[in-house]
């Protein structure tokens, strides 16, 4: 069995014994202690994981590469989550309190999305430039004129309420920060979509499949985090987190593909 | 030597990485920007595609991988040449 096969069951086997801590009826049964105790480091876990195999991909690039500027930028804004996720454990395992909202870890979460919005932008530019046969028009323009339509409409039925039913300050800012951020990882996620459906077939694609569902799970995580605090509808917490955790797996695997291929 | 016979192993030499629809598109692009889309490519055609194949190639995996790809393909047209002198 290849390495390539090995991991995708390892994580698979991850995902399975992970999943039952956050979906009911376990959930429920194991509680909220356990589900912190586990659900924390294990996003944690994957992140740097990401973050690493996303350090390793870039030193495969040639120094002056542009896609090795992409790389690295991909892993200093898995890095910084990586911090806000530690800061986030710190709260609930070493001081046992819950995490508060807004928090210092919030000083590294927004950052690393317009770090990640960066290495996507600067991914898009390099593929745009490499030669190959994308139809730019079609490719990139359409599918990303059409996925801000979509997107900020949603964004913007979404945020609607959490506006009209805040008291302002800085909760507020930040739950239209993330869904905005989101949004803006969102438009090049999906034009990497299109490039990888291009792709299809090949080991390059799946990198890119993995890191889109990963981007896509953490957008959901944010907006449905933005849209049930502020509306103060409680008992979700467990599924947000499994879409967080789903997210950074996700993108932890579309990290070690992309050192696979490159090795 | 025959595009019929070369452009095959230049695109099994691409899909595992691009896919099998991106490696046809892309060895048929450069081909024609080349202007040596015709039914024969000489030796010189032939290296400036794999050329600019293995530019579009490190893009997306690194110099080291696109070349050994590139060593690969260019085995497997040497192996069809020496198939093609024996016969």
């Amino acid at each position: 069995m290849d390495r390539s096969r090995i991991t995708d069951r390892l994580f698979l086997l991850a995902g399975v014994l992970l999943a039952p801590v956050f979906l009911p009826p376990y959930a429920e049964l194991l509680g909220e202690p356990v589900r912190t105790a586990v659900g924390g480091p294990a996003k944690l876990f994957f992140l740097l994981l990401a973050a690493a195999f996303a350090a390793r991909s870039a030193r495969r690039f040639s120094p002056r590469s542009p896609a090795r500027t992409a790389w690295l930028l991909l892993a200093v804004g898995l890095l910084l989550y990586s911090c806000g996720q530690l800061t986030l454990v710190v709260y609930q395992l070493v001081l046992a309190v819950s995490s508060p909202f807004p928090s210092l870890a919030d000083a590294f979460f927004i950052p690393a999305a317009c770090v990640l919005i960066a290495a996507l932008i600067c991914l898009l530019q390099v593929y745009r430039r490499s030669g190959l046969p994308f139809d730019a028009k079609r490719d990139f323009g359409w599918v990303g004129a059409g996925s801000l339509l979509v997107l900020g409409t949603v964004v913007a039925f979404v945020l609607r309420p959490v506006v009209a039913s805040s008291t302002g300050g800085l909760g507020l800012l930040l739950n239209l920060a993330y869904p905005i951020s989101d949004l803006a990882l969102l438009v090049p996620s999906l034009i990497l979509l299109r490039v990888s459906w291009r792709l299809r077939g090949g080991s390059v694609a799946k990198v890119w499949l993995a890191l889109v569902v990963g981007f896509v799970a953490i957008a959901a995580g944010d907006v449905a985090f933005a849209y049930f605090s502020e509306m103060g509808v409680g008992g979700l917490d467990s599924v947000i987190d499994l879409l967080f955790l789903a997210g950074y797996m996700s993108i932890a695997r579309g990290a070690l593909a992309q050192d696979e291929i490159a090795g | 030597m025959l595009r019929s016979e070369v452009q095959p192993l230049i695109e099994e030499g691409l899909a595992p990485i691009l896919g099998p629809t991106m490696a046809r598109a892309a060895v048929e692009a450069h081909s024609s920007r080349l202007a040596i889309a015709g039914s024969e490519i000489d030796e010189a055609g032939l290296g400036e595609l794999l050329t600019r194949l293995e530019l579009g190639l490190k893009v997306f995996v690194g110099p080291d991988k696109s070349r050994s790809v590139m060593r690969e393909i260019w085995s497997r047209i040497d192996g069809r040449r020496t198939a093609g002198n024996g016969s």
